[in-house]
């Protein structure tokens, strides 16, 4: 058939109505060369901006908007109910958890292989050696909290209040470990009530919950894809209060990640990786669980 | 009018009457959406959290004026828009001055780009080629995947306006995708 008899068919087409409008339209279309490619242009454009995905907040920076909003309607910080954990948070509690197994798995084989210079004895956590300052950087004076200036424009600095209730418990600010599910690992932090959790905090700004849980982890998890529910656990989660911004770890430029929940020397104890001053330095530090107290740091 | 819709208009109540869970609920609900609009009409993150900052406090300022008519989420993103375009406008008052460093594009290895989504490189440089008014309609209905009539009331125009600006917006888009392309005329001009 040729193009002249093509244009025909669909002229005869277009005329006794035998087109439905979708091929009616195309037909219009096609028959008009700007039209054509004026199509295409769309087409290209739609494929371009069908293809990105949607922008989300980080936490941190849902946050520090939420709070530099708070600051500036001098609206009250707490009292009000707890915002509703949204599933991007839920997938990187789970990620986290997911990093922490993976290092786990390599500080506990680290001895083994010798990774932080053991004197050789393998198989026992007494032998990840101590940094010369351990000592008495475990009684240091606590360092000022660094995160929340990561964005200089949204973030307002919450002014630190002072601590005037009791601390509440563990139990009061999430349910036990068997709340936890094995396929929901990141469904946990769900049940954590936010408002108990600050009062822990209180004197850090109630961004310091998301900036210490998220903000510096990202990078590690990055590197980390396997997931171990396992690790999901209010023991993990709840490290957190030891306030580990005010750990001082010899070479840490940054506050720290969770990476585990560990047992060393009979104690509790949770393993926290610093972020060092470059992006390749990092050191671990292993804390006691109760006291916060720093046993170890490589 | 939708569960969403008609929950904000509660919200909106309850924040009124001094509920600040509610303001959570409000900015649960819409800060993704409104950061969203502020980073692909900016492009840059702490400008976009300023704009959304700023989206917010006038919108809860000035909460005692909605009355319920539209969707409390249309004029949220209204308010996001005007406010992007301000921004923009100062940007382009001080365009004499060198671009400060925060426009380069985010780095991938920061904390912040953690799935944070961030557009294409290579779109991001096509939609700021766009003309504000442009960019805002792709933007809305291409990017957020509003329908037509929202995009028109939140920008407070026709729809018919709407229509022609998402088609001459995405020619424009194309053209400079194209443009754009490693070995394309135009970079060979350049």
């Amino acid at each position: 058939m040729s193009m002249h008899e093509h244009d025909l068919d669909i002229i005869m087409a277009l005329a006794d109505g035998a087109l439905d409008a979708h091929s009616a339209a195309a037909a219009e279309v096609a028959a008009c060369a700007q039209c054509s490619e004026d199509l295409e242009l769309q087409r290209t454009a739609l494929r371009a901006t069908g293809e990105t995905p949607r922008v989300y907040l980080t936490a941190v920076e849902s946050s520090q908007l939420r709070h530099a909003v708070r600051s500036r309607l001098n609206l009250q910080t707490q009292g009000g109910g707890s915002p509703a954990p949204t599933k991007r948070r839920r997938f990187r509690l789970g990620a986290l958890a997911g990093a922490a197994a993976v290092l786990l798995a390599v500080v506990i084989a680290g001895p083994a292989l010798n990774l932080f210079g053991s004197s050789g004895e393998t198989g026992d956590s007494q032998n990840v050696a101590f940094a010369p300052e351990a000592a008495e950087l475990a009684t240091a004076a606590p360092t000022a909290a660094p995160t929340q200036a990561a964005h200089g424009g949204a973030a307002a600095s919450a002014a630190p209040a002072p601590a005037a209730t009791p601390a509440p418990a563990l139990a009061e600010i999430a349910p036990s470990d068997a709340a936890a599910t094995a396929d929901s690992p990141g469904e946990f932090v769900d049940k954590i009530e936010l408002d108990a959790l600050r009062q822990r905090l209180i004197g850090r700004g109630d961004t310091a919950v998301e900036d210490v849980l998220l903000n510096p982890a990202y990078r590690v998890l990055q590197q980390y894809s396997a997931a171990d529910p396992a690790l999901t656990s209010r023991a993990l989660l709840l490290r957190v209060l030891c306030d580990l911004e005010s750990v001082a770890v010899p070479y840490a430029a940054s506050p720290a990640t969770i990476i585990a929940f560990t047992e060393f020397e009979g104690r509790e104890a949770v393993l926290v990786l610093y972020q060092g001053p470059s992006d390749e330095a990092l050191s671990l530090a292993l804390l006691d669980a109760t006291t916060c107290e720093l046993l170890l740091s490589a | 009018m939708t569960d969403r819709a008609t929950e904000d208009i509660g919200l909106i109540a309850r924040f009124l009457d001094g509920d600040t869970a509610a303001f959570d609920e409000l900015m649960a609900a819409h800060e993704d959406r409104v950061f969203g609009i502020c980073l692909r009409m900016l492009r840059d993150r702490d400008a976009a959290l300023d704009a959304a900052q700023e989206t917010f406090i006038t919108v809860f300022r000035k909460a005692d004026r909605y009355k319920g008519e539209a969707a409390f989420s249309t004029w949220l993103y209204r308010v996001a828009v005007n406010t992007c375009y301000d921004q923009l406008r100062k940007a382009k008052r001080k365009a004499a001055q060198p671009l400060p460093d925060t426009l380069d594009p985010p780095d991938p290895k920061s904390a912040d780009s953690f799935d944070s989504a961030e557009l294409r490189p290579q779109i991001e440089d096509a939609l700021e080629t766009l003309p504000p008014e442009f960019r805002a309609a792709v933007v809305l209905v291409d990017l957020e995947g509003l329908a037509l009539e929202t995009a028109a009331n939140m920008l407070a125009v026709p729809v018919g306006t709407v229509k022609s600006r998402v088609f001459r917006g995405r020619k424009l888009l194309a053209k400079e995708l194209g443009n754009l392309r490693p070995g394309s005329e135009h970079q060979k001009t350049e």
